[in-house]
């Protein structure tokens, strides 16, 4: 049984996702997941489109808690995630320029959303998808220098290569990443 | 399929990780100024870089597999619901399947036995008037046994049809003629389950059109062969004769007309 699932306790699961604790993460996706299902495919969306919006709001959520700042005043952890959600639907409806019923925009207005970077959260969500699909090694490139902040020596010494090489091999796994995001419809659709 | 060369990827990479000189920087951002799509490209490169140290690519696959888990777990209750829903239908088939079966034996699959308990019943209005009638000064009998014919038609009266028999046997082997002694002779026999030899005296009175009580004999044995096998085709051309708007046996006769047809 998930540690959160009997716990009351916001604090501990804040800590968690401060932490970025998969438990936490799974805790979210067991508890939400089919209420943010009912938001989306009751308001003219797809079972994919419930697993980008998800997707997107834990980034939301997460980043959130990366802000030093950041306090959840008077919602529970997850009722702010279902608001991230509403809110990320809302902006997804929007730039559709699908109508949307009055009575959804109070209900999303209603939920406190402050503190939630869309267009990042959405972009990062994209670039995890656009990541997922690049090949093991670049993937391991990128990640040893971009996420774990390695230097150029270090990640040579790591995958037994010349340091000349993995910076090319860096350069080139970045220009994957650019061209696959770029000639998305979602990259077009959304950030263009 | 590149969308930029090798030599463009190379000056975006080397311009945003810092590594030109002034005068370079400044010569390639005039060269992104005038060039769109060579902006798109950067402006992306510049997102990318930004965003990228945000990626911990052990939470995506965490996420994954938490999405998996999910999907999992829901297509499982598809899959129930759906194994469930196929226990449903079997069920359902084999309770229609009963019902059409039950429905099909009502029809035509009725039993004899459930025939008779349903629908038979020894006629008992006629033999109350016999009796009462017999050694009565009117009773139009031309025989002069009316003692034996007394006591069998009131143990008949009393249902006591096997001790009716005897008595019924010793007036008709004297009087052999006497419709009214066959008949209820062939209705004790019938009761008795003596089907073949309820059908010897019924018979030849089911036929004799001036028999005022032929429909008493038509009605005993036409059960007579309902309680016979491969007997259901005659039984139902017997019932079908009382089907007539004269005949005390009308409604029931077409009850079992309707379940054996």
């Amino acid at each position: 049984m998930n540690k959160f699932a009997s716990n009351t306790d916001q604090k501990l699961l804040i800590q968690a996702l401060k932490e970025e604790e998969p438990e936490a993460i799974r805790y979210l996706y067991l508890k939400l997941y089919s209420r943010t299902e009912l938001i989306i495919l009751n308001n003219r969306g797809s079972k994919e489109d419930v697993k980008d919006i998800f997707q997107e709001s834990i980034i939301a959520l997460l980043l959130c808690f990366r802000k030093p700042d950041f306090q959840l005043s008077k919602s529970t952890v997850e009722n702010y995630f279902l608001g991230i959600v509403k809110f990320k639907w809302l902006q997804h409806l929007k730039s559709k320029r699908n109508v949307i019923s009055d009575d959804y925009l109070l209900e999303i207005q209603s939920v406190e959303i402050q503190n939630v970077d869309d267009k990042q959260s959405s972009f990062i969500s994209l670039l995890w998808n656009h990541f997922g699909v690049l090949k093991e090694d670049c993937k391991s490139t990128l990640s040893y220098f971009f996420y774990e902040n390695k230097s150029g020596k270090e990640v040579a010494q790591i995958l037994g290569f010349t340091e000349e090489y993995v910076r090319i091999k860096k350069m080139r796994c970045l220009q994957y990443l650019r061209e696959s995001i770029l000639k998305s419809k979602e990259y077009l659709h959304e950030f263009n | 399929m590149s969308l930029i060369d090798d030599d463009l990827n190379k000056l975006i990479h080397r311009y945003l990780m810092g590594e030109m000189e002034e005068d370079e920087i400044a010569s390639f951002e005039k060269r992104i100024e005038s060039d769109t799509a060579l902006k798109a490209e950067v402006d992306l490169a510049r997102k990318i870089l930004s965003s990228i140290s945000l990626l911990n690519p052990k939470l995506k696959a965490d996420m994954d597999r938490f999405y998996e888990e999910i999907n999992y777990k829901q297509t499982n209750k598809i899959k129930l619901f759906m194994k469930n829903s196929s226990r449903l239908w079997i069920a359902a088939s084999v309770l229609l399947f009963i019902a059409a079966i039950y429905l099909f034996r009502s029809k035509s699959s009725i039993t004899g036995d459930e025939l008779v308990t349903k629908f038979y019943k020894a006629e008992s209005i006629q033999a109350d008037k016999i009796l009462n009638a017999i050694g009565s000064p009117g009773f139009a009998n031309p025989y002069p046994s009316n003692d034996t014919l007394k006591l069998a038609m009131q143990l008949y009266k009393e249902g006591k049809f096997k001790n009716a028999i005897p008595e019924f046997n010793k007036f008709i082997s004297t009087y052999p003629d006497h419709k009214i002694a066959n008949l209820y002779m062939g209705i004790c026999q019938f009761n008795n389950s003596n089907y073949a030899e309820a059908i010897k005296y019924l018979n030849p009175l089911a036929i004799d059109q001036g028999f005022e009580q032929r429909d008493d004999a038509i009605w005993n044995l036409a059960f007579c062969y309902l309680k016979a096998e491969n007997g259901r085709k005659d039984a139902l051309s017997y019932m079908q004769k009382l089907d007539r708007n004269d005949s005390p046996y009308q409604k029931d006769a077409r009850g079992v007309i309707d379940l054996i047809k």
